[in-house]
């Protein structure tokens, strides 16, 4: 994105009003309330459901059914034997996803946003598809491609190494299969996260370097690391919750790896389809990750503590710049190629064939003698794919929205409020991170028992989805809007308000352009996610709020798996064709001619 | 002219008595078991006009439910809605707790324990008409639940691996050196097992299961999952899917089949009418319909589920079941809270904590 001084100031010359300082303040503070009021309503009725309905004697019953008050669940959680294989394990799994994930987002970050590798733009949208493919069916896809009798991959491998016997070389059912997958669902949301701040960096302090004698490498570890550092950290303890909430990889590959983890437990205790779910036990559980998520937190905030050193968009204008990769072009190329075909193409393809077949079958002659394109057609028959398909659309757009709107405002207050108010700036930032510590069907279960009692006649509509999922996606846009602000300097602002304008309207002209590449990101992010989720939806959707998801979930679990592959295949499509739209969105701010 | 009058009062008498015949036998026809009790449920179906089901079925067989309803007791229209019931039992409980008036009559389950919170709040209909006029043998719960199809827990083998010979034909012969490594594939929640254990005891389906999981099995989370990996070739044998799937796909030209071990155990998937129905008479009639002969025959052909034990019972799983006699450990709510404990124990195995 290019942002010349010259724009920043003709922005500000339309200004013209005089300066009114007491109305700024009051209409900031308005929207500090306003704002303060919003996250704290949408966070606290699930944090209270979760820590009610731990201190509740829950078995057989629901939370708010109970009346016994018991410290039984936390009582079981510490002093069962299982505990503590499971937090180690839950921190090696975390740490090993994080191990292959992180770095392989922040690469393509570098690569994608501050290198001229060529096709730039198409690999920046292909890196993405991986998050569009529904994760259930993402997983299944990779057993097709590792397991370890008829894993395709390694049926290849056997055959290219003249290897005897009938399973291996790779395990898909162990640790490092596990950290591998979970890995690579990863990159694309921690590239979203993290490309928008190697986009707005200011290539000035890379030269500055460069012209110091460092080559490419000692400028990226010593110059540009540093300055991203908020976005990598809001990255890392986002991506922390995330592995350690996550359940299907675990759920199916973890048990016969014996790899037992935290979501493991927390899924036992909710879907053991023995009844009413455990949700004392689910809470105590989800507590624990809540303590880690606020620790994280506490972390986040003294590492960012003195955020000015990290702005890099100023009023003294900049041009991002793209790095000549020279000799390393190719490579480069090659590294994206192999990643594309790795983690995009392959699972992609299991998936169409699985959407082919009457009933799954590795590849063969005989399986590819049975393969149709009927599902294709077939599934429209069926009235309800179509409300789904519009139903899921509205929810994608309006939770991406909302999400976007109260994480511009969160952002806007915690970055530039904190040392106005330090303790609200800190609650809000604090507060609006909660939301991943707490499990998506607790969250379902505290909004039906609200809304269901409330006088705002949401229950049973679309909207009570989308009320959950934007509580649910706050964490993540509100961390990665946070890290863009950080990169933008106050003076622009202070530059406008001085000439005249009101705050929103300062908000609207310069923030808010300046964000637009965190936004893009954040609003393609939300809607994919909003597309896939499952918990939540299962808990709160009715005949008329069917959406994709669900569909794809009841055709899995009722035998059709052909039918679930073919709406998994047309999620994916749709979802990709959103995220080129929106790379195209991006090529275009930052190439307008 | 006297013999054509006596012949054509003969015609008319003929053509009246023809009338009524017919028309009665219409009428009989009309009827499942040709009892006045179920004559007068449909007349207040009929004046109802609807019946909300919330269940796991899939919707393709309620849209071939509807059409042989209509032909045969036209005026009720079937408003179904797919989900499992764990989410939709909460929500009723939510609901009621609100005051809120119900907004289904039917719910359905998989398994009867998924709808036992129900039954503890005592927010279920009794009917004895299911047994008493539709002939019904699967009701439970003194009347609450009357069982719409089960669901068989066999051994299942991939034929292209194992021989019919070679498949186990026993829970025990699972535990044979061959099946080690990566051979067996077991769903994660371990019901089979756990109703085992009701038969057998808890300390031998737990000490099964524990040698069981020394054998390296490949153990996933959904029964589908489970049989798609046999039908793939991705293991030789499978515990934890049904046998109506295991016979859909052989239908469809997978290489599988199943073993009638014994014992063995049976889901019951039942349906239950709400206290608070808005349609009631709907509700017991169509759930009683579906478990007549005639309603299973839809449910057969549409999915290949019905009920496969029992006096109702019909499609291939039954006959093979018949065929060969085993002990059948068949779920009902004299046993479900059973079967509930001892899967909660073995859970324990894989990573519960209660």
């Amino acid at each position: 994105m290019i942002v010349s001084r010259n724009a920043l100031v003709s922005r500000t010359r339309v200004l013209t009003a005089p300066f009114n300082l007491k109305a700024a303040i009051a209409g900031r503070s308005l929207a500090f309330g306003f704002t303060l009021l919003i996250v704290s309503y949408l966070v606290i009725v699930p944090l209270i459901t979760l820590l009610y309905a731990s201190i509740k004697s829950t078995e057989d019953k629901l939370p708010f059914e109970s009346t016994a008050t018991t410290l039984a669940n936390y009582a079981l959680v510490f002093s069962s034997p299982a505990t503590l294989p499971l937090l180690l394990n839950t921190l090696l799994f975390t740490l090993g996803s994080l191990a292959i994930g992180l770095p392989l987002a922040i690469i393509f970050a570098w690569l994608l946003e501050r290198t001229a590798v060529p096709g730039r733009t198409w690999i920046a949208s292909l890196v993405l598809v991986p998050m569009t493919i529904p994760s259930l069916l993402s997983a299944i896809a990779w057993i097709q491609l590792l397991d370890p009798r008829i894993g395709l991959v390694n049926v290849a491998l056997r055959a290219l190494l003249g290897l005897s016997g009938e399973t291996g070389p790779l395990d898909i059912y162990s640790l490092g299969g596990m950290c591998f997958v979970q890995g690579l669902r990863l990159v694309p949301s921690a590239y979203l996260m993290i490309a928008a701040s190697f986009r707005a960096m200011d290539p000035s302090l890379e030269e500055q370097s460069a012209m110091a004698g460092r080559n490419v490498a000692q400028t990226t570890l010593r110059v540009t690391l540093p300055i991203v550092r908020p976005a990598l950290l809001a990255a890392l303890i986002y991506y922390v919750i995330v592995v350690i909430e996550s359940f299907d990889i675990p759920g199916l590959l973890g048990f016969t790896a014996r790899i037992r983890v935290l979501s493991t437990a927390i899924y036992w205790a909710t879907h053991s389809e023995v009844g009413l779910p455990d949700y004392g036990l689910a809470s105590a559980l989800g507590t624990i990750v809540l303590v880690l998520a606020l620790f994280l937190m506490w972390i986040y905030h003294r590492l960012t503590a003195h955020q000015e050193r990290f702005a890099t968009i100023t009023g003294k204008g900049y041009r991002p710049r793209q790095i000549n990769l020279r000799k390393w072009k190719l490579p480069a190329l090659l590294f994206c190629l192999i990643y594309v075909f790795i983690a995009v193409l392959l699972p992609f393809v299991m998936l169409l064939w699985t959407s082919m077949q009457p009933f799954y079958a590795p590849p063969s002659m005989d399986a590819f003698g049975r393969a149709t394109f009927d599902g294709y057609l077939n599934i429209w028959r069926d009235s309800t794919v179509v409300r789904a398909v519009w139903n899921t659309t509205i929810l994608a757009i309006v939770t991406a929205l909302a999400t976007i709107a109260l994480s511009i405002l969160v952002s806007w207050f915690v970055v530039r409020r904190r040392r106005e108010s330090g303790a609200l700036a800190g609650y809000l930032a604090t507060v609006s991170f909660l939301p991943q510590g707490v499990p998506s069907i607790v969250i379902g279960l505290a909004l039906i028992f609200v809304y269901v009692r409330f006088p705002i006649p949401i229950y049973g509509t679309l909207w009570i989805i989308a009320l959950a999922m934007t509580t649910r996606y706050l964490a993540f846009s509100s961390r990665t809007t946070t890290s863009a602000l950080i990169q933008v300097h106050g003076e622009l602002e202070e530059a406008s308000q001085m000439a005249g304008a009101p705050w929103l309207r300062t908000l609207r002209r310069i923030t808010v352009p300046l964000l637009a590449p965190a936004m893009i990101n954040v609003f393609f992010w939300v809607a994919v996610h909003a597309m896939q989720e499952l918990s939540m939806a299962l808990m709160l959707y009715n005949p008329s709020t069917v959406v994709v998801s669900t569909m794809i979930w009841s055709m899995w679990q009722n035998g059709r798996t052909a039918d679930a592959a073919v709406l998994g295949v047309m999620l994916t499509l749709l979802s990709a064709l959103l995220l080129l739209g929106g790379q195209f969105l991006s090529y275009l701010r930052r190439n307008p001619y | 002219m006297r013999k054509i009058r006596v012949v054509s009062k003969t015609v008319v008498l003929i053509i009246i008595l023809g009338f009524f015949v017919s028309g009665g036998y219409a009428q009989e026809k009309g009827k499942t078991a040709g009892s006045e009790p179920i004559a007068q449920l449909y007349a207040g179906a009929k004046k109802e006009g609807t019946v909300i089901i919330w269940g796991p079925t899939d919707a393709i067989i309620y849209r071939k439910m509807q059409e042989a309803l209509d032909k045969q007791y036209p005026g009720i229209n079937i408003e179904h809605f797919e989900s499992i019931p764990e989410p939709l039992v909460q929500r009723i409980i939510a609901e009621s707790q609100a005051g809120k008036p119900a907004s289904v009559d039917i719910i359905q389950s998989g398994s009867l324990r998924a709808v036992r919170p129900l039954i503890d709040r005592d927010m279920l209909a009794v009917y004895p008409g299911w047994e008493k006029d539709f002939g019904l043998d699967a009701v439970y719960a003194g009347g609450r639940f009357v069982g719409a199809y089960n669901l068989t827990l066999p051994i299942a083998y991939n034929t292209k691996t194992v021989s019919a010979k070679e498949a186990p034909k026993s829970w025990e012969e699972l535990l044979d050196p061959k099946w080690k490594g990566r051979k067996i594939i077991i769903e994660a929640r371990l019901v089979p097992f756990a109703m085992l254990g009701t038969d057998w005891g808890k300390a031998k389906a737990t000490e099964l299961v524990k040698k069981l999981l020394a054998q390296e099995p490949i153990i996933v989370q959904g029964g589908t999952t489970v049989a798609n990996a046999l039908a793939g070739g991705q293991v030789s044998v499978a515990i934890g899917t049904y046998a109506y799937t295991i016979e859909r796909l052989k239908k469809a030209g997978a290489t599988v089949d199943w073993v009638p071990v014994a014992p063995l155990p049976v889901l019951t998937s039942a349906v239950g009418v709400l206290k608070t129905a808005p349609h009631p008479n709907a509700a017991r009639f169509f759930a009683g319909w579906m478990g007549t002969t005639e309603g299973q025959k839809i449910r057969y052909e549409a999915s290949g589920q019905a009920n496969e034990v029992g006096k109702n019972a019909i499609g291939t799983v039954a006959e093979r079941i018949n065929a060969t006699r085993p002990a059948v450990i068949l779920e009902t709510d004299k046993n479900f809270a059973a079967i509930l404990e001892i899967q909660r124990e073995l859970g324990k195995l894989l990573g519960a904590l209660r």
